[in-house]
Order: C-alpha cells, then sequence, then structure tokens
C-alpha cells in the first residue's frame, strides 16, 4: 500500500464539496482546523494500492494569503506538499477560475484540473477544447460532473500517470521574468530556503507577500518594482484571455433562468416582501414540523423514564431521571436541527442565501453586520443552539464571534413557557402585550449588543464585503441529504455530550445526599446560599433555583418552579412575586445565561471555552443590571 | 470629454472600465482575483432596494459590492452612457433604460431616440441642463440614470 495526500482546491460555489463527497463516498470526517473555525474537512479512498487521504481546502479565489481561507490554503500547499492537487473548477466560469490555476500551478505541486459542472457547460451551449486547455496550461485537464459522481478509476490514472510534461511558462512579460529567475538564483544559493519552491517565492517576493518576506528576510534583500503586484495579475489576466479565447466558445449574452429569477427576487419593490415570506416559511417549516417529532420525542423519553422508576430506590432514578431525561433532552433537539439544517441547505444550495443577503445588507449594515447575519439571528427566535451552528456562513472571523455571541439574546422558543406562566399569574388581559414587550426589548438589546460588541472587539473587519451571486440551482435530493446529515451529526457528537453531561450532574445536585426531597437536596442548598444576591431582585431561593436549572434548557426553569408548587403554579408564583418582581424575572430570563445546548454549541463553533463562559459573565451581569435598575425604577413610578 | 467618475456614482446597466482603485490592499487583492483589475469592464447591474448595496457583473461572475467599497474604485464609464454621468457637450439619445411611465414622460418633454441634445455644464447630483431642438430641459438626475446617450 501506498500513502498518497491529495488536496482540494478551487473558487468558492464550483462544487467543491460534491467532488469531494464523490470521491470519499462516506468515508470523511469533519475537523476544525487548530486555532481557526474554518473547516478542515478530510476524507480517504482506496485506489488499487494507493491509500489515498483527501483534504479538501476552504474556497478561495486567490493564494494572496490575504484571509484566513487563503492562508490555510497557502500554508498547506507550501508546508505540507501535497503529493497531489485537485483544482476543481466552474467550467461555467473559466476565466475566473483560472487565475487560482495559475496560482497553484506556481507552488509547484503536481496540479490537475478538475473541469467540473460540465452539465452545466451543456446547458449554456459552452464549448471548451480541454485537450488544448490541458496542452496551454501544462497540466491533465479532466471533465467532471460531480454532483452525478465521478469516475475515480479514470480520474486517479490520468492523474498519475506520470507524463511529467515540460511545463512552459508564457505567462510574463520578459522584465518580470528575469527578475524572477534572478531571485530563484538567489534563493538557490540558501541551504535553509532549498524546502520552499523557488519559482514560487520569487514571484511571492515581487508580488510584496509579507509570509515570503519574512522567509527571506535574514537572507538577502529583495530588489524593489513598482506596481509589480498590478503587472503580475495583469500579466496573468492577459495570459487567461488568450488561453480562455483559444479553448472556449460562448454564445453571445443570453437572457438565462437565472437572470429572470434575479429580476423577481432582488427587485426593488417585491425583494423585501418575498425574502420576508420566504425567511416565514423556513421558520414555520423548521419549528412547526418538527415539534410534532421533538414533543414526540420528549414524551417517549418521559415513558421510559417512568419506566425507569420500577428499578427500586435512587438507580431507578438516576437512570430515569438522570440518563435517560438528559439522553431525551439531547435527542429532542435531533428533529430541529435536521429540519434547520434541511432548510439551510435549500436555501444555500439554490442560491437564494447570497441574494437575501444582498437585499438585506442595508439594514444589517447600519448595526455593524452584514446581510448573512440575518439568518442566525432569526433563527434565534426558534432555538438558539442551532442557529449559532447556521453562523458558519459568515465571512469576516469578528463578525461571527459577534453573531455568535448576540444571538442569546434573540429569546428562543424555549422561553416562551416562562413568560406565558408569568403573563398569565400576573398581567391577565395585558399578558399578551407583556410578552409581545419581550420580544421586542429581545429585538433591542441583540442589535445594541452588535454594535458594543463590534466596539469591543474592535472589529474593523467591515470592509470587506463581497458577495458572490451564484446562478439558482435546484437543489439535489443527494446533495440536501450530505448536507442536513453532515451538520445534524457533528451537534450531536460535539454539543450531545456537554448537554448529557450537564444533565447528569443536575440530577446528582437535586437528588443528594440521597432520598431527601429537593427542598432538602444540595441543589436547594445551593439555591439558598446563593439566594441573598438575588434578594435586589425580589427573586427569593425558590426562583433562583428555578433559574439555576433553568441553564440547562430554558422551560425547566416553569417545571421547577411546578414541583414546588403542589398542582398551583399561578397561585404559588403570586406568593413569592409581585407584578414588578414578576415582570424583572421575565427581563431576567430574557437575558440571562444562554442554555448548556447553546453554551455547547458555542464552544464548538469557537473552538474554546473562552467564549462560552464570556457570554455566561457577560449576559448574566446583564440581566442582573437591567432587571435591577427595571425595579428600582418601576418602584419609584409607582 | 473623458469623465472618471466612482463606480458607486455609476446607475444600473451602465458599462464602465476600471481606471484604478484605492482600496485597501487586502480587498484589492480579492477583487483582483474576481478579475477586477485595471482596463476591465464591469457592468451595473442591479441595485438593492434601499439603493446599497449592487451587483456588478465582471467576466460572468456577479458580485455585490457596498458603496463604502465602490466608491474607492475609479471608473470611466463606456457609451452608450446615461445621461447623469456624462459632462458638457453634444449627445445622441440612444435608448431609455425605463417602464411605460418613463417612456410616457420622455415623450411628454419631447426626447426621442436618435435626437441630438447638448448637455450644458451642471453641477453633480443635480438636474441636468440639456438643449434638445433649441428648447432648453431641466432633467432630475434620477431620470438622467435611464436616459442613454452616445457621443456625438
Amino acid at each position: 500500500m501506498k500513502e498518497i495526500t491529495i488536496a482540494l482546491i478551487g473558487n468558492p460555489n464550483v462544487g467543491k464539496t460534491s467532488f469531494f463527497n464523490a470521491l470519499t463516498g462516506s468515508h470523511q470526517y469533519v475537523a476544525n482546523w487548530p486555532g481557526v473555525t474554518v473547516e478542515k474537512k478530510t476524507g480517504s479512498f482506496k485506489w488499487n494500492d494507493y491509500n489515498v487521504k483527501v483534504v479538501d481546502l476552504p474556497g478561495i479565489y486567490t493564494l494572496n494569503a490575504r484571509s484566513i481561507d487563503e492562508r490555510i490554503a497557502r500554508d498547506f500547499l507550501i508546508n505540507e506538499r501535497p503529493d497531489l492537487v485537485f483544482n476543481i473548477v466552474d467550467g461555467t466560469n473559466l476565466k475566473r477560475n483560472l487565475y487560482l490555476t495559475i496560482q497553484v500551478i506556481e507552488t509547484g505541486v503536481k496540479t490537475v484540473l478538475i473541469l467540473n459542472q460540465m452539465d452545466e457547460v451543456k446547458n449554456l451551449d459552452i464549448k471548451i477544447d480541454t485537450r488544448e486547455l490541458s496542452k496551454r496550461l501544462g497540466i491533465p485537464v479532466i471533465e467532471t460532473i460531480a454532483t452525478k459522481g465521478v469516475d475515480i478509476d479514470s480520474i486517479m490514472k490520468s492523474a498519475l500517470s506520470d507524463s511529467s510534461r515540460q511545463i512552459r511558462y508564457e505567462i510574463y512579460p520578459k522584465e518580470l521574468e528575469d527578475l524572477f529567475s534572478s531571485i530563484s538564483r538567489d534563493i538557490q544559493n540558501h541551504d535553509e530556503l532549498k524546502k520552499f519552491p523557488p519559482r514560487w517565492l520569487a514571484i511571492s517576493l515581487i508580488e510584496g507577500d509579507d509570509f515570503a518576506k519574512s522567509i527571506v528576510r535574514d537572507h538577502f534583500a529583495v530588489p524593489q518594482e513598482k506596481d509589480a503586484s498590478l503587472k503580475i495579475a495583469k500579466a496573468r489576466y492577459d495570459f487567461i484571455d488568450s488561453v480562455v479565447k483559444q479553448v472556449e466558445q460562448r454564445p453571445k449574452e443570453i437572457w438565462t433562468i437565472t437572470d429572470a429569477l434575479d429580476h423577481v427576487f432582488t427587485h426593488k419593490i417585491l425583494g423585501i416582501p418575498i425574502f420576508i415570506s420566504i425567511m416565514w416559511m423556513i421558520f414555520e417549516f423548521t419549528f412547526s414540523i418538527s415539534a410534532p417529532f421533538s414533543d414526540l420525542l420528549s414524551k417517549g423519553f418521559d415513558d421510559l423514564g417512568s419506566y425507569a422508576h420500577l428499578i427500586p430506590g435512587w438507580a431507578g432514578s438516576l437512570v430515569g431521571d438522570g440518563l435517560i431525561s438528559g439522553v431525551g433532552s439531547v435527542l429532542t433537539f435531533v428533529p430541529l436541527i435536521f429540519f434547520l439544517f434541511f432548510s439551510m441547505g435549500i436555501l444555500e444550495d439554490s442560491g437564494y442565501m447570497s441574494r437575501a443577503a444582498f437585499l438585506i445588507d442595508r439594514l444589517m449594515h447600519r448595526f455593524r453586520l452584514s446581510g448573512r447575519a440575518f439568518i442566525p439571528l432569526l433563527l434565534g427566535f426558534g432555538c438558539n443552539a442551532s442557529a449559532i451552528m447556521t453562523t458558519r456562513t459568515l465571512e469576516g472571523e469578528k463578525e461571527r464571534l459577534i453573531s455568535i455571541l448576540i444571538n442569546p439574546f434573540t429569546t428562543c422558543s424555549a422561553r416562551l413557557p416562562i413568560y406565558a406562566v408569568i403573563s398569565a399569574a400576573f398581567f391577565g388581559a395585558f399578558g399578551g402585550f407583556a410578552i409581545f414587550s419581550i420580544y421586542m426589548i429581545s429585538i433591542v438589546v441583540a442589535l445594541s449588543m452588535a454594535i458594543i460588541f463590534n466596539f469591543l472587539l474592535k472589529n474593523k473587519e467591515t470592509t470587506p464585503l463581497i458577495i458572490e451571486m451564484p446562478r439558482y440551482k435546484a437543489p439535489t435530493a443527494k446533495g440536501l441529504a450530505i448536507y442536513t446529515w453532515s451538520r445534524g451529526k457533528h451537534f450531536l457528537k460535539k454539543a450531545g455530550g456537554i448537554i448529557l453531561g450537564a444533565t447528569v450532574v443536575v440530577w446528582l445536585l437535586s437528588n443528594l445526599p440521597f432520598n431527601a426531597p429537593i427542598q432538602d437536596s444540595i441543589a436547594a442548598q445551593i439555591g439558598k446560599t446563593i439566594a441573598p444576591i438575588f434578594k435586589p431582585l425580589g427573586f427569593d431561593w425558590h426562583v433562583t433555583l428555578a433559574l439555576i436549572f433553568g441553564g440547562i434548557a430554558k422551560e425547566v426553569t416553569v417545571t421547577t418552579l411546578g414541583t414546588f408548587a403542589n398542582g398551583n403554579l399561578e397561585e404559588f408564583l403570586g406568593t413569592i412575586l409581585n407584578p414588578v418582581s414578576a415582570y424583572a424575572l421575565m427581563l431576567f430570563a430574557l437575558l440571562y445565561i444562554p442554555c448548556v445546548a447553546t453554551q455547547a454549541t458555542m464552544k464548538m463553533e469557537t473552538g474554546s471555552y473562552k467564549w462560552p463562559v464570556f457570554s455566561v459573565i457577560w449576559s448574566l451581569s446583564l440581566a442582573y443590571a437591567v432587571a435591577f435598575l427595571f425595579e428600582k425604577i418601576a418602584y419609584l413610578v409607582i | 470629454m473623458v469623465c472618471i467618475i466612482t463606480l458607486n456614482k455609476c446607475p444600473e446597466n451602465t458599462r464602465c472600465i476600471i481606471v484604478e482603485s484605492d482600496l485597501p490592499d487586502a480587498f484589492r487583492s480579492r477583487l483582483m482575483g474576481l478579475g477586477w483589475l485595471p482596463g476591465r469592464e464591469i457592468k451595473v447591474l442591479r441595485k438593492a432596494p434601499f439603493g446599497d448595496p449592487t451587483i456588478y457583473l465582471v467576466d460572468s461572475t456577479e458580485i455585490s459590492l457596498r458603496e463604502d467599497d465602490s466608491k474607492f474604485i475609479k471608473v470611466e464609464p463606456v457609451y452608450p452612457a446615461p445621461l447623469s454621468v456624462v459632462s458638457e457637450g453634444k449627445y445622441v439619445v440612444l435608448r431609455f433604460e425605463g417602464g411605460r411611465v418613463f417612456i410616457q414622460k420622455m415623450k411628454s418633454l419631447e426626447i426621442k431616440i436618435g435626437q441630438e441634445i447638448t448637455v450644458l455644464p451642471h453641477k453633480e447630483g443635480c438636474k441636468i441642463n440639456v438643449i434638445a431642438d433649441g428648447k432648453n430641459i431641466l432633467i432630475g438626475y434620477g431620470m438622467a440614470n435611464k436616459i442613454f446617450v452616445e457621443k456625438k
């Protein structure tokens, strides 16, 4: 068996993921790059006597390494030196894709050009002379339709067939070429620099690349050339133009389906109403359709839990109330997460996501967010944990972090029972208005937090907002299945453990010492100990304990209070709260700590414990301050 | 006379050539990777409902840019260009990029396709003073965006 590594590289939206899936089948897993949250997918497959490892690099336009994605791709090509690079290219957009191809070839790794989306190419009546393209670029070119599967055997054969053709460099004008070769000679005089591909290093130095400069800083001085990076880019495009002119025949501009759809979807007047109705549909679909499944699961686990009580003693309780309800609380998320990613998959694969971002960008920009940040915010009203996972569609690292941190302030559906119970008990006819006001406050807080976090994190990333508008495509069942499954599985694996663990810990706290009623448990002791802190807010230890348990899942706040109430929750609430402290409790429940599932997702998405901890402390202080101020002012007014 | 304006000033359906950009390095190099280089042609496709951002087409790739960014890109409109971006001189009306109401309006102003007009000096973003058939007409900025003219 021979081990080889293949890297996949290409522009965004060229079908790289489909190609990856087609190559590796189900043998794939998702991993985070160390230190950053950009996803790296690796997978493997066997071919003849080769064990092939496939690394899917982030979708990028250039190798200039100014963004994290580009840096990851560049570092991988330069430092890890994969045996082969498959450069996936969108056949309908040869001109734009070849820029990256040229840069990849310059790194000196063996490159194969995968000309993908050939079905679209045929539909658009474009003709590409693959053989000529291969001759001009000096690398093998293979046509594929990755969404319909690929012929691994023929790809690997032509990729590995050692026809190491002499690459003719005909891209740059003579004066640049002379410069490159003189620098290449300098590079080859230094042993420490031998591990870097000399031509790549020379070109990057002239382009003024910081990483390249840092490599050679101690060895020799680089001649400075004015406007060299522009000249290089221009030379590359001139070369691409001449190649494309030679190999591609495309019909005159025609009115395509995409143009027609865009005319409607991005219409000046109709665009926004259509956007709102699509968002409403997604929201309804995700949260209404998944609700019966979630209810069914949680009922199933409740029943299972009560069967477990047939086991005598504390063991029955541990299994029933601890383990089974813990697993249950993880699994009730499953329908929600899967339906959500199913709809997100449709939005992304169809190409509508970019249009939505385009439509709403102006509004979001006021809060220093981009158009794409709208979708996680909206979904937060359903469930924060799953909404945070959708922030992956955001480009800027800091914007993504800000979107993650503000998301818990959008009031998720699990908090609704708390508001409903309190409103019914205290506000009677004004109950609906009380709940509505909480939703409004939620929106105001989330958006103001966006501005505050932007300031605190010194986010200056607002500049580069480029949204590419891909062609509209009908999402395929296979693509949606893979999208939904890979994201959903990820949640189960990563967040599941933490949620389960937390449920068991809470069970232990509320059941130790053994056989004690909940009023005497460790949890109650904790509640009573810290209750004085919440005294200024008018919350007693029952409420304190309920809020602590509510950290597991917000609806547990209500069920905990229910266990003290002996059947009549409204009457019981009347004895421990008054209308002012009741509304303060609603405010507090809105703002205080994200639930354990959300914290787990934060950890998973940011790659560190720092942010969930920060979020807990921040939101707890905010909730305390808001509830406290509200009561002080309310008592003054009344 | 050649007039160089910033990209954000170009109305929908304008074609223009990139002259130069003062964008931050990182952003410029990303745009370069998308084919946005001096000398290349951009088509302004569509503005968002609130006028920002705008979708542009360069080589068969559509991307959307904010006004905050596009104002750093200097371009030179290609004829036929909208009346709103041309400087003073003699022009021929080539086409109207508007709906029925707009074409009615043009009729009432007696501006016809193929007609020769003279644009008088005017301030940027203001009404445009033109002479058509010896008559002096003031054309609003929004309307001027939809009248495409060719240099006479």
